[in-house]
């Protein structure tokens, strides 16, 4: 899934681990996400938006539905 | 937030290694460990011990092994969500690992092929022993295909 994370972290000057403090999670799993190697669950999603004060859906972007 | 746990607090190389975590997570995989040793020379000394103390001696390293499991399922709730998946994915592996290494004990056992005594008498510490490295191996390569 596609997401902002990265370039949302970077126009705070977060670093990875700043970030990771900030969720209670792992640096890992931040970059992970960043490079969309793991889907973030739900609660965490929200976590993420709540963070940086935007709707969840201007953050990771829905994947397309199938048919 | 609480900081969660993570594998890098268990390996020496990173710079997030805690001693503290490491220790309170293996000490009863030591006790397991040294335990199995130590039965393991006790049987071979005293061969004509009755068949019951015998086995009282291979079942004593569960306990230890045991108290090793709830550390470790204590540990992985304290993890976070793709540390617990990472978590799954090696311990998928390990129980797999252990289950093919019985299979292939028993063949051999059933074919007459010659096998270590202690392997006969004490094989679960050996099992113990095989499954950690592999879930160890497993959690390390399963870790790096989400860096």
């Amino acid at each position: 899934m596609k997401n902002r994370l990265r370039e949302l972290r970077a126009a705070k000057d977060w670093s990875q681990s700043a970030l990771a403090e900030e969720l209670g999670v792992s640096r890992q799993t931040i970059n992970a996400i960043e490079t969309e190697k793991y889907d973030p669950s739900l609660p965490l999603a929200f976590q993420i938006a709540r963070l940086f004060k935007l709707p969840i859906e201007s953050i990771f972007e829905a994947p397309p539905a199938e048919k | 937030m609480t900081k969660p746990n993570s594998l890098d607090q268990l390996c020496r190389l990173s710079p997030e290694y805690s001693n503290k975590a490491d220790l309170r997570l293996h000490l009863w995989y030591l006790v397991a460990c040294l335990a199995f040793v130590g039965g393991s020379f006790l049987l071979l000394s005293h061969p004509e011990w009755p068949k019951s103390l015998r086995i009282a001696t291979e079942l004593i390293p569960m306990l230890p092994a045991f108290l090793f499991l709830r550390d470790m399922a204590r540990f992985v709730r304290g993890m976070d969500e793709l540390q617990r998946r990472i978590q799954l994915e090696a311990a998928a592996v390990g129980a797999f690992a252990m289950l093919f290494a019985i299979w292939v004990v028993n063949v051999l056992n059933a074919n007459g092929v010659y096998l270590p005594g202690s392997i006969r008498g004490l094989g679960s510490a050996y099992f113990l022993i095989f499954t950690y490295t592999a879930w160890r191996i497993s959690a390390f390569i399963v870790s790096r295909s989400y860096r």
